[in-house]
């Protein structure tokens, strides 16, 4: 997460507020079809399976799998270098690009079981960030 | 195709002009015989409809910005193609041009700076995903932990069109460069180092394309569609959806080698699109010019590069040549098929395959090309 030196100007939008309201009451919040059950990376407006218009926010577990990551060298104001980016498959089925925490995540193994966690005071939002769990 | 890489001061309109003013000349055409004109859309405000005033082009009848990444190339020939056959346009010019470089901003600063942060767009920038770079090294390494493909089968790739374009005066790079120098080229997001990753160019090249009753009249020697395929697998945001380890170039290469009567075995030269090394490698697989997971393998012996077996990217490609997007390899199938790629020259060179390949892995183009006409 950059700091207020990464010199961008970062906040979220209407379509995307559940995500992050969710994030800042420490739950990954995610869209699924209330008609078929599917679960989807948002923002989506229709069920990406069925394409039902029944497409509502809902709590995941906030388990997951990491799928992959990536360590990355290029340097950015306000990010630390080096810094990873990860994606990863959550149980419900829906993957995404994230970040790491915990130690030595740089050399983390592919497949690794994780857990969403939160920082609520962090600004300028709050983001999930994904632990590896025994 | 104009010069290019950092030359700066010039707008990409400029370059666009000269590009078509180029193959104009080389076709042995004039202006007033243009009456389709398709612009590569790629971000660029000049790369717009509009840009067909800034040409001084009138009264076309097939006239659009088409837009797909880096596999748009394949969807304007396709589209080129039928509306030749159809009728509905006899010259019609493709063009590419960009301007990314400015003087001081590098690369990555210079296509960073497009993001829009949109949406969940916002989290890239939260996250640190910056351009291109990032998701296509999560899936080269997805590919490595499921295939065991290592850093040094990448860099044979480098190493391969490095050698090819050594011999292209239009080359951007010029220095040899072994295996050795890939690995120590610094670290740019793992597994990628520098020589992973595609250069950044100011340019622009324009193809025309007519019917090849038309072509026989013209100056050059003609370069035969046989066929031209589009695939777009989707995102990968679903599990079990893949199209960073099996991407659009199955879907869109099985059809074009039906559509052309061919089989892999018949091409004799690839001009595949490479944003990255590993592009090349997983779009080899998908080809089917080895089987999926064996890429690293496939190309470690350098078998790419001169003197190989598959002469693949000869210009050097947008790792070493020009990054004209899907426009470098359909520059470089020109010349070899017309046999006019001098000391890089493949001696046999009736069929090439070109590919262009947008968004991470998740929009395919297909064309391949011939030397004859059935």
């Amino acid at each position: 997460m950059p700091t207020e030196s990464s010199g961008l100007d970062l906040a979220y939008d209407a379509s995307s507020a559940p995500f992050f309201e969710g994030a800042a009451q420490g739950r990954l919040v995610l869209q699924r079809c209330g008609a078929c059950e599917t679960w989807m990376w948002p923002v989506k407006y229709r069920c990406v399976h069925c394409f039902a218009a029944d497409v509502e926010w809902r709590p995941a577990s906030g388990r997951a799998t990491l799928y992959s990551l990536s360590v990355v060298h290029q340097q950015y104001p306000g990010f630390p270098h080096p810094y990873v980016i990860a994606t990863v498959e959550t149980d419900e089925g829906v993957r995404f690009n994230t970040t790491l925490v915990g130690d030595d995540v740089e050399n983390m193994a592919i497949g690794s079981a994780l857990m969403a966690e939160f920082d609520a005071d962090e600004q300028p939002f709050t983001l999930p960030r994904f632990r590896r769990i025994p | 195709m104009t010069p290019m890489g950092k030359i700066y001061g010039r707008t990409t309109a400029d370059f666009a002009a000269e590009a078509i003013a180029l193959a104009l000349e080389d076709a042995g055409l004039e202006k007033s015989d243009i009456d389709g004109l398709l612009l590569n859309g790629n971000g660029n405000l000049d790369m717009d409809p509009r840009l067909q005033w800034a040409l001084g082009f009138e009264d076309l009848s097939l006239m659009s910005s088409m837009r797909a990444y880096g596999s748009s190339v394949g969807t304007m020939v396709q589209y080129a193609s039928l509306a030749l056959e159809a009728g509905l346009a006899n010259y019609v010019v493709l063009v590419y041009g960009d301007t990314p470089l400015k003087p001081a901003v590098g690369a990555g600063a210079a296509y960073a700076a497009r993001g829009v942060w949109d949406g969940m767009n916002v989290l890239k920038a939260a996250y640190g995903e910056f351009g291109g770079n990032v998701p296509y090294a999560l899936a080269a390494r997805r590919h490595m932990d499921l295939f065991g493909t290592t850093s040094e089968q990448l860099g044979a790739i480098a190493v391969a069109q490095r050698e090819w374009a050594l011999m292209n005066p239009l080359a951007q790079m010029n220095k040899p460069m072994t295996l050795a120098d890939h690995q120590a080229s610094r670290l740019v997001a793992e597994p990628f180092h520098l020589f992973d990753c595609c250069l950044v160019s100011n340019g622009a090249v324009a193809v025309i394309m007519t019917t090849a009753e038309r072509a026989k009249d013209l100056r050059q020697p003609p370069v035969h569609l046989k066929a031209a395929t589009q695939a777009a697998p989707g995102d990968n945001q679903r599990a079990g959806r893949e199209p960073g380890i099996v991407t659009g170039a199955k879907q869109a290469g099985e059809q074009a080698f039906a559509l052309a009567g061919i089989t892999r075995d018949d091409v004799d030269i690839l001009q595949l699109y490479d944003c990255y090394t590993y592009t090349v490698l997983v779009t080899l697989e998908d080809y089917g010019f080895c089987a999926k997971g064996e890429g690293g393998a496939f190309v470690e012996d350098g078998k790419l590069g001169p003197g190989g077996s598959l002469p693949t990217n000869t210009g050097g490609g947008q790792l070493s040549g020009y990054y004209m997007w899907g426009f470098t390899p359909l520059s470089e199938t020109v010349m070899q098929v017309r046999g006019q790629a001098g000391e890089r020259q493949v001696a046999k060179n009736d069929i090439v395959l070109s590919s262009g390949n947008g968004g991470v892995l998740n929009f395919h183009s297909t064309t391949i090309w011939s030397k004859h006409a059935d």
